[in-house]
């Protein structure tokens, strides 16, 4: 995508800008993960890919052909919808037919390629349910069958795991993972959640009130944040973003910190501690750092400092991240 | 309130509901009575009110004296070919105005459904002036055509299509469907419950339909059932007899018209495509 722009509304003075000259790349084979908050305008972008909305503005080039004017039909593109959108006076069988009917590919093929899919994502003995008879799951597993059945280019997937529940979610985004390996189909997969956005992606893109906030692998995002956006939405906990007094911000992830004696040499700035959350496998220590919530990371066996004490900071200066206070862009 | 109190209501309404049954069931039986009972019988005073002899005399009567045969052919094809058509027609135009995206689409809509304030009677003269002076009076054409279309069927239909969510046209549109397809194989089908509702009111006002057809037709073998029966009532004498005969006959199809659909109304199709 290149420089694209979407607004909705109909008059010049009301309009909702919810992609605001946006330019993605997405290489083939890729798993590419849009990954923001609520209403920042990644279904808007999937629909655009999809030609479900034309652009105000850029391009959208498929396999290098510009699809601007391109029916949705024709850019062999498929997509998962949020809702998952089953047809459902159909059978699951139909449902996953209907595209290759519509394309009209031979009936002995249909046969053995509706097969072939079900089996894929494991729904081969739900084949002549109604969708209304099928778990979220199983709907789940059919909605992407059908994407998958006709061998499309790429596969559009918008919050496909988003009405899932978290164990269901957490096993599903392995098995997707899975199918994107051996399938090698390019995706573009859109979540909320960060952390699905950090196991899936190749790439993720983030987006922010339909601008490009950054792209970049999963690691450069984490250890790179080009801003606070970025900083404050990857990573669970995110990166804490303490003032330093002078216009700037000091990001510093919660594992980046050690917890020192407030008097010692090490110590950088001063800390109230609060609770301290046990997660088995490490220790959330929440404080309080120049007025501003901080979060702290420590190992599972650590001593936590006690709740109200006093402690000291300690950080090595290629772990923190500046950010100016007033823009929210990196110093580098 | 007591318990005498109470049973006394009950009973009362009891009362109430039994009258009221029974005046609404009498005129159906005095119907059958009627088309069952030679013609002495039918007039008699004081009436008889209860059968005496039973004979089938009414109706071969209506066989070998009335055209009877061909009012039902006329009326049958007439409202099979109206409810079909404009079925199909109707939700062409509600599946338009509910989803698809047009220029004043609103405006338009809203200047259909103003239609519906002006009263039929009104249009009934200057259409009588229409269809005369295209030599249309006495074809099936003036019968079928007008009624293909209607606002009332195309603003049910869009209401019910409004419901249905966008996501799945356009699945069916990414997964290469044509606009077509898409009515035939997604529209159509989950709209049934809509269409088997207003098939069965079409239908039914259409083998009611009485003045246009007494408007229209004048020919003896352009009559539909209605206004044949209306036919056996002469100046100074009716055919009782023959007359609730074919009424009899004439409520037939009605009957099964709403029972086969009724099936398809109660079933109603819930959409179970989504999460949840
Ligand atoms: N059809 C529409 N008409 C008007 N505004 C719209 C329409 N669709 C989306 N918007 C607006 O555009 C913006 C982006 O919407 P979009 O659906 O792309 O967000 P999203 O990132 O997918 O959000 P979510 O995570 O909640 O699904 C929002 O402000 C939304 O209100
Ligand atoms: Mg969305």
């Amino acid at each position: 995508m290149r420089g694209v722009s979407k607004r909705y509304g109909e008059t010049r003075s009301a309009f909702v800008q919810a992609v605001d000259d946006v330019s993605i790349d997405v290489s083939q084979g890729q798993l590419a993960v849009l990954v923001g908050p609520s209403g920042c305008g990644k279904t808007t972008l999937l629909r655009l890919i999809a030609g479900l909305e034309k652009p105000d503005a850029g391009d959208i080039v498929i396999d290098g052909r510009r699809v601007n004017d391109v029916e949705s039909k024709d850019r062999d593109v498929a997509m998962v919808f949020q809702d998952y959108a089953l047809y459902p006076h159909m059978s699951v069988y139909d449902n996953m037919a209907f595209g290759l009917r519509a394309r009209r590919v031979a009936r002995s093929e249909i046969d053995s390629m509706v097969r072939t899919a079900a089996e894929t994502v494991g729904v081969n003995a739900l084949l002549e349910r109604r969708p209304r008879e099928l778990s979220g799951g199983q709907r789940q597993r059919v909605a992407l069958g059908r994407a998958m059945v006709r061998s499309p280019k790429a596969f559009l997937l918008d919050e496909p795991l988003s009405n899932l529940d978290a164990q269901l979610r957490a096993r599903l985004r392995i098995e997707l993972a899975e199918l994107h390996r051996r399938l090698g189909t390019t995706m573009v997969y859109v979540t909320h959640d960060q952390t699905e956005a950090m196991t899936l992606g190749d790439s993720i893109v983030v987006l922010s009130d339909g601008k490009v906030q950054q792209a970049g692998s999963p690691g450069a995002l984490y250890d790179d944040p080009d801003n606070v956006f970025v900083a404050g939405f990857i990573g669970s906990p995110p990166m804490n973003l303490i003032p330093d007094g002078n216009g700037r911000l000091l990001g510093l992830r919660p594992e980046a910190m050690g917890v020192v004696d407030a008097r010692s040499a090490e110590a950088r700035f001063e800390a109230i501690a609060g609770v301290t959350e046990h997660l088995g496998f490490e220790r959330l220590v929440h404080a309080s750092a120049r007025a501003t919530p901080i979060i702290m990371r420590m190992p599972p066996h650590a001593q936590p400092p006690q709740p109200g004490s006093t402690f000291g900071i300690a950080f090595a200066d290629p772990a923190v991240a500046r950010f100016d206070e007033g823009t929210g862009k990196r110093i580098r | 309130m007591s318990s005498t109190e109470r049973r006394a209501r009950h009973a009362g309404a009891t009362v109430a509901l039994v009258a009221w049954a029974a005046l609404s069931v009498f005129p159906l039986y005095w119907m059958l009575l009627t088309a069952f009972s030679p013609q002495a019988d039918t007039v008699a005073f004081p009436p008889h009110f209860f059968p005496r002899r039973l004979t089938l005399d009414n109706f071969a009567w209506l066989f070998s004296h009335a055209a009877i045969g061909r009012w039902f052919v006329n009326s049958l094809a007439v409202a099979a070919s109206v409810t079909a058509g404009s079925l199909l027609i109707n939700a062409m135009a509600g599946y338009a105005f509910a989803k698809m995206r047009f220029p004043h689409r609103e405006l338009v809509f809203w200047m259909l459904l103003s239609l519906l304030m002006v009263p039929e009677i009104v249009m009934l003269i200057p259409l009588y002036v229409v269809v005369n002076d295209l030599w249309l009076s006495d074809t099936f054409f003036v019968l079928i055509v007008p009624f293909l279309a209607s606002v009332w069927g195309i603003f049910l239909i869009k209401q019910f299509l409004q419901t249905l969510p966008d996501a799945l046209l356009e699945a069916a549109r990414i997964d290469g469907a044509s606009e077509w397809l898409i009515f035939r194989k997604i529209v159509l089908p989950l709209a049934k419950p809509v269409l088997g509702a207003l098939g069965t009111f079409t239908f039914v006002g259409q083998w009611n339909s009485l003045l246009w057809w007494l408007l229209f037709t004048s020919s003896a073998e352009m009559r539909n059932v209605q206004v044949g029966l209306a036919s056996l009532r002469f100046q100074y004498a009716t055919l009782y007899g023959p007359l609730m005969a074919g009424a009899l006959l004439a409520a037939i199809p009605m009957i099964v018209v709403f029972f086969a659909f009724q099936r398809s109304l109660v079933r109603g199709l819930t959409i179970g495509a989504l999460k949840g």
